[in-house]
């Protein structure tokens, strides 16, 4: 659990900081969940959830934050322009949000499964899977 | 199974990836360019917080602008400060470090506007705003349209005239670098919110783009004509029944210049013989597909001192023209050790074009005289390398012109030119060609670069003459006490009635007989009378030794003089009265002659309620009034009727147009027992008092009218739009309720269609932005220092994210204005200073 909140707060960190870096959030949301869904090595489940749910934060608060602070004025216009199907500017922004989300998701759960098939699988529930498989042989050949 | 599920995520990643950078799960739309038409900008960038849309909202401290920029060009240090109303103030050390930091200055809040005006103009629309097949097929039509009539080529002939005049050049080429200073450091993030929209990038500068923003103006003024309308009236009625329903000069009009001492010099020949028209045609001409809206024109006085509390010359101008967003005008001070000039300036090209400077004001209002003249070619074979001109064969010239459409390719298009001009109509396989000033490279710029630097009369002088296309009232004032009026600008010569039809083309003598002499342009200069003034009305009275012909506004300028005339001790109040004034003309003209032929004994108990609402009205077009909305309905249907001949005509596929509205007023006032006045339909003989009571009870029927049946506000009616420029309704401003018509001095232009909501039997509006004040500026000139207001409906960011973009819409509406920060160095004012940036 540990390193799945470790591995989101450096996520969030990183592309948080990107915002300052990069000329395009997503790609950068994308290229540090890999990377740190390589080093991270925290199973499929949690990897996937840990870089969804920093890069929604992420993403959300930027947007949240900069909409706040313009008063929403161009969202609006936006939101009809676009023709996003919100009521609101909240719903623009938790859909954004999501789809950064979903970005950061994916590349945590790359990174992870690049890490498995480049190293095997070292983390606690893959070892039991894989000593659950090796019991069954033993016995099928007893 | 892992290198499975590997794939798996990653073919799931390469789907979402591609699907953010082509995504079509949103569109934006554009409305009315080809009807209603999506676009889809690539999502992922659009919507990324770092670097899509986002990066343009604003807060209300305005935008983020750098505060230096290193720029190698520059000989010293520029001060460029932004008010709380978001104006450069830009104090330079010379002329070309000042016109570099305009470019600069105007390209931070505009830049899309300025390369998208140029983008229009140049027929290069297809290329950015293509996106889906009907727009293709849409806007390559535009395109196309627009290449033909030949503004393109103008411009670079344009590029061409002024790289002889290397002063004038090197400040446009100092524009360009500024601009292009700008350009250069822009990140995708940074990018102006269309372009993020669109998918595309600025192009860099150049002096060309200057030269087709002129160019854009000068069609904007001048792309009105009516030659094949009066061609199909010519032929259809015969010489005598055209006279009367197209006579040109209204006898109550009150011309620009009515001093007729002015009148008493020698004329240059140039035949009195009456112009034939091209009547070699079958079916009828197609009317000019291009109408402008009614409320193009302007407004522009000078009082002198004997007319002013201070004693010093007054002026005012509000140029009437789209009211699009981003505006059209962008405002700036330039100050160097030699001039300190403010005033309205055109996105794109340096210099002010409504201003003043310490010394003397200025202002534009648009001459109208028809610079455009369409000739029926004769080619010696179907090559059309050559057409016969007196007798002989001259060569065409054949330019081949390339378009790109976006996602399309190259779309290549030969276009033919002939000494006239270029062919721009083709009707039943006889080609028609135009011989447009607009089309002839010319210099305003200039006029406006030594304007800035002008201190009294003569330096004005040597400034305007300058100025060909399209022809303007340059009205002038300076704290000397000097005002004066010159209706500047290339005005061909011709015999009586050349240019009202579409001319033979193989004759020399159709052919203009080349332009007014300087001297002999109409103008005045400190008159009798106090003052100079001008509403788009005729410039001479008939007594004038030149022909001149053109599409004249005979309301207001009658309305405004008489105001002036009647003006003394004048404040800066009685000018905003005047320049908001709602006053219709045209209606204390008609209505009283109406009442007079109405027979109230055939009116129904609603028609009388009707009529009742006309009580007490004094002529003012408010938002609030109903009045106005039933006459100008009465009006339209009083003009069907009575031109009932027209509609006979354009069944038998002959397009007309409507006399002037001042021809109904000479029937009604002078000629009761007309012809005119019978319906050619029915075999009763109508009589005048006919026809204003039938007009009136069909006016119960068509007028528009609310839920509860009371006919709709003027305000309403006209329904006052701001659309953006590409017609992104969101980006645009719709029902602006205010007062004003074409006819009062506030002439801001009726939107209600006529024609389709009788068809709808619903409130129809025509498409795009109303036309009205689009800058209305009063300069107070004194000893020292002028003291200016003004106002524009729109703001000086062209950002729909930015509080700047339409800060001063509600201000305009309301008839405020804003107090103009004259400032005389970069440490004046600094309260109202809100962004410094040094350019170095």
């Amino acid at each position: 659990m540990t390193r799945v909140l470790l591995g989101a707060a450096a996520l969030f960190l990183l592309i948080s900081l990107s915002f300052w870096l990069f000329a395009s959030w997503w790609w950068a949301n994308l290229f540090f969940a890999i990377l740190i869904g390589f080093a991270m090595q925290l199973g499929a489940g949690p990897s996937f959830l840990a870089g969804a749910g920093s890069s929604f934060l992420s993403w959300f608060i930027s947007m949240y934050w900069i909409n706040a602070g313009n008063g929403g004025l161009l969202l609006q216009k936006m939101r009809a322009v676009l023709g996003l199907p919100f009521g609101s500017n909240m719903g623009v922004m938790l859909f954004i949000a999501l789809l950064g989300a979903l970005l950061g998701g994916l590349g945590f759960l790359l990174g992870q499964l690049g890490r498995d098939i480049a190293t095997g699988p070292v983390d606690g529930r893959s070892k039991r899977r894989r000593r659950g498989r090796k019991r069954s042989a033993a016995t099928f050949k007893l | 199974m892992r290198i499975l599920s590997f794939l798996a995520v990653l073919v799931i990643t390469i789907f979402l990836f591609l699907f953010l950078n082509s995504s079509n799960f949103a569109s934006s739309t554009v409305e009315s360019l080809s009807g209603k038409e999506t676009f889809v900008p690539p999502m992922g960038k659009l919507l990324s917080p770092s670097s899509g849309f986002w990066r343009n909202a604003e807060s209300k401290t305005g935008p983020s602008l750098s505060s230096s920029l290193r720029d190698g060009s520059l000989s010293a240090p520029v001060e460029l400060l932004y008010d709380d109303r978001m104006v450069p103030h830009i104090f330079a050390d010379n002329m070309q470090d000042a016109f570099f930091a305009q470019g600069y200055a105007t390209a931070s809040l505009r830049l899309w506007q300025m390369e998208f005006q140029t983008h229009a103009v140049s027929g290069r629309l297809a290329e950015v705003l293509a996106t889906s097949e009907k727009m293709r097929e849409v806007l390559l039509k535009m395109d196309r349209k627009k290449r033909k009539a030949g503004l393109p080529l103008a411009a670079k002939k344009t590029v061409e005239l002024w790289k002889k005049d290397p002063k004038t050049y090197e400040i446009l080429q100092r524009y360009a670098d500024g601009v292009n200073a700008y350009i250069d450091d822009l990140s995708y993030a940074e990018l102006p919110l269309e372009y993020k929209l669109l998918n595309y990038r600025p192009e860099k500068w150049t002096v060309l783009k200057s030269a087709l923003l002129l160019k854009a103006m000068a069609e904007d003024l001048t792309d009105k004509d009516h030659d094949f309308e009066m061609t199909n009236a010519y032929k259809y009625f015969g010489r005598d029944t055209f006279n009367l329903f197209y006579p040109e000069y209204f006898p109550e009009q009150s011309p620009i210049i009515n001093d007729t001492a002015f009148y008493n010099f020698k004329p240059v020949a140039v035949g009195d013989s009456l112009a034939k028209p091209f009547l070699g045609f079958d079916q009828g001409l197609p009317k000019n597909p291009n109408p402008k809206p009614k409320g193009i024109g302007s407004n522009n006085w000078a009082l002198g001192g004997k007319k002013t509390a201070s004693g010093y010359p007054i002026l005012c101008n509000d140029p009437h023209l789209k009211l699009n967003l981003p505006s059209i005008w962008f405002e700036a001070q330039i100050v160097t050790p030699d001039f300190n000039v403010y005033g309205a300036t055109l996105p794109g090209a340096p210099g002010v074009i409504s201003g003043f400077n310490q010394y003397v004001a200025w202002g534009v209002t648009n001459v109208a005289h028809d610079v455009r003249d369409w000739y029926a070619i004769q080619w010696t074979d179907k090559t059309k390398s050559a057409y016969i001109f007196d007798g002989e064969e001259r060569a065409s010239e054949k330019i081949l012109d390339t378009v790109y459409v976006r996602g399309a390719g190259f779309v290549v298009d030969t276009l033919v030119y002939t000494h006239f001009g270029p062919v721009v109509r083709t009707v039943n396989g006889q080609d028609y060609v135009l011989h447009w000033q607009a089309n002839e490279p010319s210099s305003e710029a200039k006029t406006f670069i030594l304007l800035a630097q002008a201190k009294n009369y003569q330096d004005y002088q040597a400034a305007i003459k300058h100025f060909s296309c399209p022809a303007q009232n340059l009205v002038f004032a300076c704290n000397n006490g000097d005002i004066a009026l010159w209706t500047q600008g290339k005005l061909p010569l011709r015999r009586p009635e050349q240019g009202k039809f579409v001319a033979d083309g193989r004759y020399s003598f159709n052919q203009w007989s080349g332009f007014m002499p300087q001297k002999h342009i109409p103008h005045e200069y400190n008159p009798q009378k106090g003052y100079v003034a001008s509403a788009n009305q005729h410039s001479v009275s008939p007594a004038y030794p030149y022909y001149t012909y053109g599409y004249f506004e005979e309301y207001r300028g009658r309305y405004l003089n008489g105001q002036l005339d009647a003006l003394s001790a004048a404040t800066d109040s009685e000018m905003k009265a005047l320049q908001l004034s709602n006053f219709s003309q045209k209606a204390q003209d008609f209505l009283p002659l109406l009442m007079k032929y109405l027979q109230r004994g055939e009116l129904s108990k609603d028609e009388l309620e009707l009529l009742a609402l006309f009580r007490d009205w004094d002529y003012e077009y408010t938002a609030e009034a109903v009045a106005p909305t039933i006459f100008e309905d009465w009006f339209y249907n009083l003009q069907a009727l009575t031109y009932d001949e027209l509609e006979e005509a354009a069944a038998q596929g002959m397009e007309l147009n409507y006399p002037d509205a001042w021809h109904l007023l000479g029937l009604l006032k002078r000629d009761t027992s007309s012809f005119i006045w019978d319906q050619i339909s029915t075999e009763k003989q109508e009589r005048i008092e006919d026809i204003v009571t039938l007009s009136f009870k069909e006016t119960l029927n068509t007028l528009p009218k609310n839920k509860s049946g009371q006919p709709i506000s003027w305000g309403e009616m006209k329904a006052t739009a701001l659309y953006h420029l590409a017609r992104i309704k969101e980006f645009s401003i719709l029902n602006l309720s205010v007062g004003g018509t074409a006819d009062a001095l506030n002439a801001v232009s009726n939107r209600y269609d006529f024609a389709a909501s009788r068809k709808a039997d619903s409130l129809m509006h025509k498409g795009g932005s109303a036309a009205g004040p689009s800058w209305r500026m009063i300069v107070e000139l004194g000893e020292k220092k002028p003291k200016a207001q003004a106002i524009y409906p729109g703001g000086q960011s062209g950002n729909p994210g930015s509080h700047y973009y339409d800060n001063m819409v509600q201000t305009w509406a309301e008839g405020r204005y804003n107090k103009l920060l004259y400032l005389e160095s970069a440490e004046e004012g600094k309260e109202n200073i809100r962004i410094r940036q040094r350019l170095h």
